[in-house]
This record gives structure tokens, sequence and C-alpha cells, in this order.
């Protein structure tokens, strides 16, 4: 049976949103609950998203959610809640399955009821179809046996219905039945292996047909002219249509681009090329050190579908600035362990990394990280940087696997300011803005957590960004993910 | 060898069993009608509700016609393999060592048919997605199951009918025609998607009616040799059709998938049967009429006048269909799936029109692919009833 199948078996890394990661991580309010959020949206569309919310209080009696588009007509219609199955072994876990049935920019909407009155979320989750399987030896197995007792039984069939159906009670087939029964099975032979050859096309083509809809991103080139970066974006030819110059701001700017030294991750910096024209945008680089750079630019489009594109870039000679963006940041760091839990600042002061004892594949956890200043107090003028307390960036050292986070999770901004304003009746204001939920005048703590998850084994790299007083600090970390 | 003597000893036997109608052939009609009541259900379902799993109501009613199914095939194979004395013996063919009538293997594969497609479509689930169309490799092998079963059924009754006396082949033949109904209907649910009132007014629904229906009105007619054959496997399709059509919404539902662009309260029913009533009786009236010539003749006749005849009443019957005069309980126009969009041609009631249709020639031309069909599924739908008509075992 696998011969049936085309060749194709692939596992595309750079996934919906981020690069290798599909799962999306929230924490965040539902009206007065503090609720954690995992969604793994399904590898292949339509499918079923598997829903996991914990609630951080006890008094929530019972949650109900719903799949919507985040935008368009679609994001007025919900279907009927489901409500969400709460475990009898853990009474703080809610879960459930929710089917994504085409490939966008989705919502799933919590509805939250508990000791304190009702309380909902939007949370915005990207889907595409992630890959091409191929089928296992066993399932083929029992198939091609299948197939083969259905030829038979076509062949054996064939066969009596000419030679003996039609003879009176207990009398046999003479010689011209037996032959024209004979004749009828050979038919019966073609007849199976063109119904076989018909098949194989028609479930190749099918096959052909889905390949068109796994998810690529927009392709991205990067050229150097002098200390001006130049990107290109182009279509990739993903079924779904995408446009190059339909993005909307997400923390102040429409692209966020981490460029990374390859190969030591010994050099990041976190700029914001300006647009120039249609699927064109450009950037004075700041001071960086010469190397060959991995390219990760984020964008979000009106649809509030979050791409992550992708990119190389030779820096042939160390770059002096300035940079054309003062939202820049960056360093050439002096990089911490995988066992450092403390990387001092170079203003004084230092950020401790709440280690967890061991972290997994696939397992949502959070990630905690404290600031203090020189004399060891929790650091009292921390800012916002981008409209955020702080900004994560998780790279798996061998590149497949990038993520730009928050403290909110790994979701867009721009598309959780969507999803929040389809929770409004029309003509409403955003209840919950990214960026006006953190400039209210409160001064920004100085401890960050970040919900978030590993989708494979191996050695990452966390790179922290926030405002101190003077300037943005860039540190990182380094740790070991399991099996 | 058996002797003559045993030969008409057993068949006085046998004919003594007959008086009554065998409980394999009940058990194969109740298996049919399950299956097809389980299958527009489950449309229905997928049209209102969105998503399912494997026991809902619809899927057991399916289930139900291979459980029934494989007992009485397996019955007839295990009875008359190793029931060596059993006179039933000399109505059974011979497959591979296994004895049984011709209905019951046909069955049986029909029913090994739908067990494949059970791993089959779930691994193309995983593979590519959840069920968003109704033609797919393990649908299709599905439905192909299906047929079988139904075919195998239609065979039991007709082998049985070809052998039996007067009074009981009348009953025998009523049966016969009423399982030739159900797989009338079960070839309309394969053809559903390509059959929306808004493509009435295209040549290309006329080509795929033309393709599928006048094969099962021929060989239905020929082989049941009643009169009015046609015209009755026709009328069952439209009895359960407007018994779906006026029953199934009075059972509510809630939309399970989103979006949501129409928020139905209750199962959604097909829509309003297609008139095949009319080309049935024309066909039924010119095979009377032409009966002794040559089969030729006959396919081409028949196969031109359904064409004409579904023409004729279907285009201005689709006027009114889309029309707000159908929107009512009676002609159903108004119901619709929770996904179809505002904007969509049914919503809006416009007729749709095929790139390769825009023009004259276009229609024209398949239309005559329409014609020839009609013509060349007649003339095979004529021979298979020949057959049938012969067949005793």
């Amino acid at each position: 049976m696998k011969r049936l199948l085309p060749a194709v078996a692939l596992l595309c890394f750079p996934l919906v949103a981020h690069v290798g990661v599909n799962d999306v991580f929230f924490e965040g309010l539902a009206g007065p609950y503090p609720l954690y959020v995992t969604i793994r949206p399904p590898i292949v569309i339509p499918g079923i998203a598997e829903i996991s919310i914990r609630p951080a209080a006890k008094d929530v009696k019972s949650i109900r959610f719903t799949p919507m588009t985040l935008t368009g007509a679609g994001s007025k219609y919900p279907p009927t809640p489901d409500t969400a199955v709460q475990s009898k072994h853990d009474p703080q876990l809610f879960t459930g399955g929710l089917w994504i049935m085409f490939a966008g920019a989705w919502q799933v909407r919590a509805m939250v009821e508990g000791d304190r009155g009702p309380g909902s979320i939007s949370i915005p989750v990207p889907a595409a179809s992630q890959k091409l399987s191929t089928m296992d030896g066993l399932t083929g197995s029992i198939l091609v046996l299948l197939m083969l007792v259905l030829a038979a039984g076509v062949i054996g069939i064939a066969g009596a219905a000419i030679r003996e159906s039609q003879l009176g009670p207990g009398l046999k087939p003479d010689g011209s039945r037996i032959r024209r029964g004979r004749i009828a099975m050979a038919g019966g032979v073609v007849v199976s292996m063109v119904i076989i050859w018909f098949g194989r096309d028609w479930w190749n083509a099918e096959s052909r047909e889905y390949s068109k809809s796994i998810y690529k991103p927009l392709v991205m080139q990067a050229s150097l002219a002098g200390s001006r970066l130049e990107l290109q974006l182009s279509s990739s030819g993903w079924l779904q249509p995408k446009g190059t110059d339909d993005f909307v701001a997400d923390h102040e700017h429409l692209m966020h681009l981490y460029a990374i030294r390859e190969p030591g991750l010994d050099a990041i910096f976190h700029l914001h090329p300006e647009r120039r024209e249609a699927g064109k945008f450009a950037h004075e680089m700041p001071q960086m050190p010469k190397g060959k750079y991995r390219l990760f630019a984020d964008v979000v489009h009106a649809s509030g579908f979050p791409e992550t594109m992708t990119a190389d870039l030779e820096v042939p000679q160390d770059l002096t600035g300035p940079s054309s963006s003062a939202d820049d940041a960056g360093s050439v760091l002096p990089l911490g362990g995988i066992a450092d839990a403390t990387v001092a600042l170079a203003g004084g002061g230092r950020v401790v990394f709440d280690r967890p004892s061991a972290l997994r594949a696939n397992e949502p956890t959070t990630l905690r990280f404290r600031v203090f200043d020189a004399d060891d107090n929790p650091a009292p003028n921390l800012r916002l940087y981008l409209g955020m307390a702080a900004h994560l960036a998780l790279v798996k050292k061998d590149f497949s696997v990038f993520s730009h986070i928050h403290p909110y999770g790994n979701i867009s901004m721009a598309a959780f300011d969507m999803a929040q304003s389809s929770l409004l009746p029309p003509g409403g204001n955003v209840l919950v803005s990214s960026h006006a939920n953190e400039t209210d005048g409160a001064a920004v703590p100085a401890e960050f957590s970040f919900p978030s998850g590993f989708p494979s084994a191996g050695e990452y790299r966390l790179i922290l960004q926030f405002a101190g007083p003077k300037r943005v600090e860039t540190v990182s970390f380094d740790i070991a993910v399991v099996k | 060898m058996a002797t003559q003597a045993d030969v008409l000893s057993s068949h006085s036997f046998a004919v003594e069993r007959e008086q009554g109608i065998p409980w394999t052939v009940w058990c194969m009609a109740l298996a049919c009608t399950s299956a097809i009541i389980g299958a527009h259900w489950d449309i229905s379902w997928h049209t209102s509700i969105g998503r399912d799993n494997f026991w809902t109501p619809a899927h057991v009613a399916i289930y139900l016609c291979g459980l029934l199914g494989g007992i009485s095939a397996g019955w007839l194979i295990f009875s008359n393999t190793f029931g060596v004395g059993n006179p039933e013996r000399n109505h059974t063919v011979q497959i591979f060592g296994l004895r049984a009538p011709l209905g019951a293997f046909l069955v049986a594969w029909g029913g090994v048919a739908m067990l494949t497609s059970a791993p089959f479509d779930d691994w193309w689930h995983n593979a590519y997605g959840l069920d968003v169309k109704i033609i797919s490799p393990p649908h299709v092998l599905l439905i192909f199951g299906f047929l079988s079963v139904q075919t195998g059924g239609l065979i039991l009754a007709l082998g049985a009918m070809n052998r039996a006396s007067s009074e009981q082949r009348r009953r025998l033949e009523q049966i016969f025609l009423y399982l030739g109904g159900l797989i009338l209907i079960t070839m309309t649910i394969l053809i559903l998607e390509l059959t929306s009132r808004v493509l009435m007014h295209t040549a290309w629904f006329y080509r795929t009616v033309a393709l599928s229906v006048p094969l099962i009105l021929a060989a239905m007619s020929r082989a049941s040799g009643h009169r009015w054959g046609a015209t009755i496997t026709a009328a069952i399709y439209t009895v359960f059709l407007l018994g779906f059509q006026w029953l199934l919404p009075l059972f509510p539902a809630e939309p399970k998938l989103g979006p949501v662009y129409f928020p139905t309260t209750y199962f959604v029913p097909p829509q309003f049967p297609i008139l095949l009533i009319m080309p049935a009786l024309a066909c039924d009236l010119f095979w009377q009429r032409f009966k002794g010539r040559a089969l030729w003749f006959q396919s081409l006749g028949s196969g031109l006048i359904f064409l004409f005849v579904l023409m004729a009443v279907q285009w201005p019957f689709a006027n009114f269909l889309m029309s707000d005069g159908a929107k009512n309980w009676f002609f159903g126009s108004n119901h619709f799936g929770y996904f179809v969009h505002p904007n969509s041609s049914l919503r809006r009631g416009v007729f749709f029109r095929p790139a390769n249709e825009k023009d004259l020639a276009g229609f024209a031309l398949v239309l005559g692919e329409a014609a020839l069909a009609a013509v060349l599924m007649s003339r095979v739908g004529l021979a298979f009833g020949n057959w049938m008509r012969a067949v005793r075992r």
C-alpha cells in the first residue's frame, strides 16, 4: 500500500507564527479568573485542536469554549460552545477538543463560570496543515490483504455469476458455461486491476492536492547594502492567499526581526525594519559584529494570521551603526552556561532564572525571571519595552525552533487584540489591549513569567529582553530539554 | 452428479418451503432500509451539527446494515457450504469452495469492503484531515460496499422471485422493486454534491444524473418484468426523500462547528427530490410500446426520452425551487446547512454556471455528453436487467 502513496514524507519546520512550535501557550485573565491555557492545533486541517485550561483559583465551576475565525464573517457566528471536562484526578484541569475546519487565523473563546461570576477570554490560534503522512507498515499490510480479498471476491463472484447463477435447481454447469465463467473471471481480474490503478491515481492526486495546503511561510530574501539591510518578501505558493503588504502593527512595529549569529548564537539583535514599499522592508543596522546571521522576522497579517519568515544574512565586516530604530536592542553576549541561574548586568544588578527542575518536551511550563538592582533589591525602575514588561526569544541551538514570546504567551499580541474585539458588542472598545494593559501608569514589576513549552528535546537558548532605567538589557540562559 | 429424480425431488421440496418469503430476504430489506435512513441522517447530522463520533445513532443505523447483512450472508454461506443435505444447496453457486446464493456472496463482499473502509478512512482522516467531502477514496469504497450489500439483497430477492410461484413472486417482486428504489437513493447520495439546485440549470447536472440514474431504472424495469418498474423505483426514491425532508426538521439540532453562517435549530433535510418519477414514467411508457425492438433501439429511445423529460420538468421546477415560493416546509428551500455562507449561490438563490458552459457551444457539448451517457447507461441497464431476469440462484 505504501507504493500507492507519494514518496513525499516531510515534516515542515516552519510552523505557523513561530518556527518549529505548533502549540499555543497563553496566560491571562478571563474576567476575574487567571487561566493558563494550552492549545494544540491539529497537524492536519480539518482536525481537532486539543485544549487544556488550568485556572489559578479553585472557585471555577465550569468552562465552556468555542472556535471561531479571528476576523471576517465567521468571527460573528460562534457555534454552540462545548463544556470542558473537569479532571477527576486534578480538579484544576479542564480539557476538551475543538474542530478546526480550515486553515487560517482562528480564535478559541473560553467562557468561565465561578463563584465570582462569569468571565470570558478569546485566544488567537493560527491553524494550518503541517505535514504529509505516510502509512505505517501494519496498517498498510492489513489494507493490502483486504484489497487482495476484495479483488479475489470480484473475480470469484464474476465467475460464479456467469457460470452458475442462471442454472435451474441442482443442475451442473456445462462446458460452455464453465468456459464463459473463466472468461468472466479474467474480466474480473482486469476490472480489479483497473479499479486499483484508478484508485492509486486518484489517491495520488488527492495527496498532491493536499500537499499544496501544507503551510509554507512567506519567502524572505535578505541582502546588505553597506549597513542597510534590505528585505524582499514574496509568496511561497501556499494554497491559502497571503499578502506581502497587509501587515498590521504588533508592539508598535510591522516587523520584529531577530538576527542571531551562527553557529554560537553569541550575537543577538532585536530589530525593527520599516516598510519601504509593497513587499519590501529596509533597516539601517546597528553596531554589530561581522559573521553569518540567521534572521527570524515576525509579522501579522490583517486577518490576524501571524508568520515568522526566515533568511540567512552574511555580514562581511563589523558594522558601526547607528540603527535607524530607537527600539532596536541586542548585544554580543557574555553568555551563561547550562547550569547558570544568574547573569550579571553590565550596569550593576543581576537577572535570576528560576530554573525548573526538569524541562520535558511537549509539556507546558512557565519560565520565570527576577531582576535585582546593584543592592540586590528587586529592580525598582524598570520600563516597558515595546509595550511589554519583557520579551523572550526561545531558540533551539540547531535553529530548528524559534519562538518570540511575552508574559501572555506565544500568541501575537495584535491578533490577541483582534480576538478581544470580537468579545464586544459592535462599536465597543477593546477590553484588553496588549499595550494599554501595561501602560496604565503602574510600575513594571521586576519579575517576569512566560507561559511556554518546547516542541522537542535538545539544547535551547533563552534570550530575555527588558528595559532597565537607562537601556534595554539583553541576557541569555541555556537550558536542556529532555524527552 | 445429481440424478434427474433427485433434482425434481429436491426442487419440489424447495417449492413447498418457498411459500413464505425467506427470512434472509426480509433481513436484507431491513438492513438496506436501516442503511438508507442512517446515511441520510448522517448527512443531515453533518449539515446541522457538524461533528460526530463513532457512536452517533446515524452511524449505528449504518452499522446495523452491516450486522444484518453479515448475519444473512453468514448464515447462507455456512448452512449451504456445510449443510450437505440442505435442499437449498440446489439454488447456490460455488466460489472458492464455499456455497451460497450469488446474492449472499455480494453481501459478504460488500461487508468486507465496508470493513476495509473503516481503517482506511481513519488513516485518511489522520493524513488529510477530517471529512469535508463525501467523495474520497475510503468513502467511495464504503459506498461501493454499501451498494454491493444492497445489490446482494436485490439478487437474493431476485433469485427467489425467479424461482417462485405466482403469488409468492408478486410479493418478492414488491420487495425487489423496493430494494431497487433504495439502490437509486444510494446512487443519488453518491452524486449529492453535484446535484444541488443551484446546478439545475447546467448541462453538468443533467450529465451527472444521466450517468447514474438510467442504468438503475432500466435494470429494475427489465429485471422485475413489471410494466411500471422504473416508475415504482423512482416513486420509492421520491417517497423516501420527501419523508426525510418533512420529518428531519421536526427534530432539534444545533451547530457544534464554526463558523455558523446559518444558525439552524433543527436537523437540516436533503433538498426536494429530483423529479425522476417523470422521466421514469416516460421510459416505462416507451418500453411498453417498443418492448420487442432491438436493445439498442430501446436504449436510444429511452435514454433520449429520459434526458428530454428530465430537462423539461426539472429546469422550470428549479426556477421555482430557487424562489421564495419554495421556502416552506413542503418544498424545503428554506433549509440550509450551518456552513452555507450568506453570499453563497444557494443562500442568494442564484444559479451557478460553470466556466465551460458560459456560451451555448460549451453548454451544448456537455449536454451532448449527457445524451450519450443516458443512452449508454440505458443500454447497460437493459442488458443487466435481461441478465438478472434469468438469475435463479
